[in-house]
């Protein structure tokens, strides 16, 4: 049966979750399209003895390792990077550490001011009130006052405490004369309506019981008081359908395989870098036989993750790196711009992870697995809560061969093909991640370590998954306009981190749903907000 | 025998998992924790169960019977041939050993680790101390303004 809607977003994540509220709250009649469902935040595995070993099985961030039914295979035999996502109302916020910074304005202007990639169609500043609007929906405990920022509006929260290994390294980092700061993060440390100040608890990848930790199923969702929203969940696209220049709607299975369609006016696509590729590939028409909106041959290229190499200390004392939000403690961006010294283009981010329970310290999730045979337990108690580790995540500039296909062979539970990817770190990310550790042991000596140990590259950090549908002004080398309109397309926009167009060197959530509320407005024909016009 | 031991005989299971893991002082040996059957289920999440046959038929009869040195150098040998065997068996023996409540036990003994899980109680949330960032604070900008 076929039935009509206004906006139809596919993906009920982190950005299909602020362009829907944004689009019903400003009175659009919206329609959202969830592969997976609703994930109770009381079911997290953190409220079990087990929460260590579901991370590493039913909850592992990687698809191919969880195998949930409402999943999709990858297939990344041919990648440097294994991608990691989630599929549910909250998309992979459900699975996130909530480390939020922003890109900053020189991301926007790789090209100019770097002369490699390309600059954006839109700067830091057309997306300010939106991160603004975006902060105050998620709840972002922070600092003011980081020199690597321009100026943010107060918040409101205090940043969270940086835990005892940090303490060491952001004292090394002050010998050494190096930034650092606290980290802003999706995390509240003050109760706010139905969500608790987070209690330090640590693994918050696994769920937030508490829903300190933010989730765009806890944020938006439970921000929504527009009856013109219906979400359907459990519900696979599995094309887009078409006629020349527009789309007409999309065709999905449900969780009992039964196929339905849905006409719509406009359609909006935030599934991911990987996701939404997939899906524009899987929509090709006699009009469009490379896949829709693949005009110009860039759906799928440019794949970017942010390559990530890992530095971990070892002290002599405790440093109970289990107590805390593993991925939010303090960060540095010392090294994030280019010195031509160095030999390579931009930089990396220097982000300070806390550590892991028994088992993620046995696994050496952070560091090398724990020696088996008769020195297991003398290894095992050396690093057990005694470790602290410092992240080089490098910038990932656009490589057309870095990329999403369909597989050959792979397909998911309904039969429909899966992604395949297709990466390699490229040579000047490779530098960065070498100097980075160089520079990472030296701040980890200098903070005290008695051991240093190096992961050259964490091939599970798939993380950010970027660059597939890139944003610019020129129909032939980019997917979308600024707004995340299709060139190709009248009524088709994409809203995730596909469109970006360079990466930075930093965690991107913060930036995709700036984007997405900023589409919404454009796709209504609202007035863009300015700085200083928040709502 | 049985077929969710993969066909192998139960000491020989033990063996391997306490060259893996063996007693020491108040620690457990891995056999005293794991279930050697939910320790195949674990496995088949992180590995191909056929090539683990193989690996386990490549051990000597002998094995549970010679000393620990001695084991841990066939199994080292074993893993240069099958490295994503071996790894897969012991990723799966670290998930259940330490996510048992007698190994967490004996942690907390050792270190004061709490033997419960992260939530609901958590650990105490301290305010972030503003004053470490003086000499941050006195840096200047260091954002670029690309116009």
């Amino acid at each position: 049966m076929k039935s009509t809607c206004q906006y139809l977003v596919i993906g009920a994540g982190a950005a299909g979750s602020a362009v829907a509220w944004r689009l019903a709250e400003k009175g659009a009649e919206v329609t959202v399209l969830e592969q997976g469902g609703w994930v109770a935040p009381e079911s997290s595995p953190s409220l079990t003895l087990g929460w260590e070993r579901a991370r590493h099985r039913t909850h592992h961030p990687n698809p191919n390792i969880r195998r949930n039914s409402w999943d999709y295979p990858i297939d990344d035999s041919d990648s440097d990077i294994s991608p990691m996502l989630y599929n549910a109302v909250g998309g992979s916020t459900i699975h996130w550490g909530a480390h939020f910074p922003r890109l900053k304005p020189e991301d926007f202007r790789v090209k100019s001011l770097d002369g490699v990639g390309e600059d954006w169609p839109l700067s830091y500043f057309d997306l300010e009130p939106y991160f603004e609007i975006n902060d105050q929906m998620m709840g972002v405990a922070g600092q003011d006052g980081d020199p690597a920022y321009p100026p943010k509006p107060h918040r409101t929260m205090p940043a969270l405490p940086m835990g005892a290994g940090a303490e060491k390294i952001a004292a090394a980092y002050d010998r050494l004369n190096y930034h650092w700061w606290p980290v802003d993060a999706a995390i509240l440390t003050a109760d706010r309506g139905a969500r608790l100040a987070c209690n330090n608890c640590g693994p918050c990848d696994l769920g937030c019981p508490r829903k300190s930790r933010a989730s765009t199923d806890v944020t938006y969702w439970s921000d929504l008081h527009s009856s013109k929203i219906r979400l359907i969940t459990e519900a696979r696209v599995s094309k887009i359908n078409s006629e020349p220049g527009r789309v007409t709607g999309v065709t999905y299975i449900d969780a009992q395989g039964i196929t339905h369609e849905i006409a719509a006016d406009n359609v909006v696509i935030a599934g991911n870098g990987v996701g939404t590729a997939r899906l524009l590939l899987l929509s090709s028409a006699e009009w469009c036989p490379q896949g829709l909106a693949n005009s110009s041959d860039q759906v799928g290229r440019n794949l970017m993750f942010h390559p990530t190499a890992l530095v971990t200390g070892i002290f002599s004392e405790a440093v109970d790196g289990f107590k805390g939000p593993f991925a939010c403690s303090i960060y540095s961006q010392e090294f994030y711009k280019t010195d031509p010294s160095r030999g390579f283009v931009r930089g990396f981010q220097g982000q300070t992870i806390r550590s892991d329970g028994p088992l993620g310290s046995a696994l050496g999730t952070y560091t090398s697995p724990v020696k088996w045979g008769s020195q297991h337990h003398e290894d095992f108690y050396g690093q057990f809560g005694h470790t602290a580790s410092i992240t080089v995540t490098s910038e990932d500039l656009p490589e057309a061969h870095n990329r999403v296909t369909l597989s050959p062979t792979l397909k998911d539970h309904f039969g429909i093909p899966a992604p395949k990817i297709t990466y390699r770190v490229s040579e000047n990310s490779r530098k960065i991640l070498d100097f980075g550790i160089e520079i990472n042991k030296a701040v980890l000596q200098e903070a005290g370590a008695t051991d240093i140990r190096v992961v050259d590259l964490v091939t599970s950090a798939g993380f950010h998954l970027l660059g597939t549908t890139r944003m610019g002004s020129d129909p032939q080398t980019s997917v979308v306009d600024q707004f995340g309109k299709a060139h190709d397309c009248e009524n088709l926009f994409i809203v995730d981190g596909g469109v970006f167009v360079t990466v930075g060197a930093l965690n991107p959530t913060s930036t995709i749903q700036a984007i997405a509320l900023r589409a919404a407005d454009a796709m209504l024909g609202a007035p863009l907000l300015k700085v200083a016009e928040n709502e | 025998m049985n077929n969710s031991m993969l066909g192998m005989p139960e000491h020989l299971w033990k063996s391997i998992l306490d060259t893996l893991i063996p007693a020491t002082s108040n620690n457990h040996e891995a056999s005293k924790i794991i279930v050697i059957e939910e320790l195949v289920t674990d496995m088949s999440y992180i590995s191909d169960m056929k090539r683990l046959k193989l690996f386990f038929e490549e051990l000597p009869e002998n094995f549970s019977k010679i000393d620990q040195s001695a084991r841990e150098a066939i199994l080292e040998n074993l893993g240069k041939s099958s490295p994503e065997t071996l790894d897969a068996l012991i990723n799966a023996t670290y998930a259940i050993y330490y996510s048992h409540p007698a190994v967490l036990s004996t942690i907390s003994e050792n270190t004061g680790y709490s033997t419960t899980a992260p939530q609901p109680n958590g650990y105490v949330l301290k305010p972030f101390d503003e004053r470490l960032l003086k000499k941050n604070k006195e840096r200047p900008a260091m954002w670029r303004d690309p116009g």
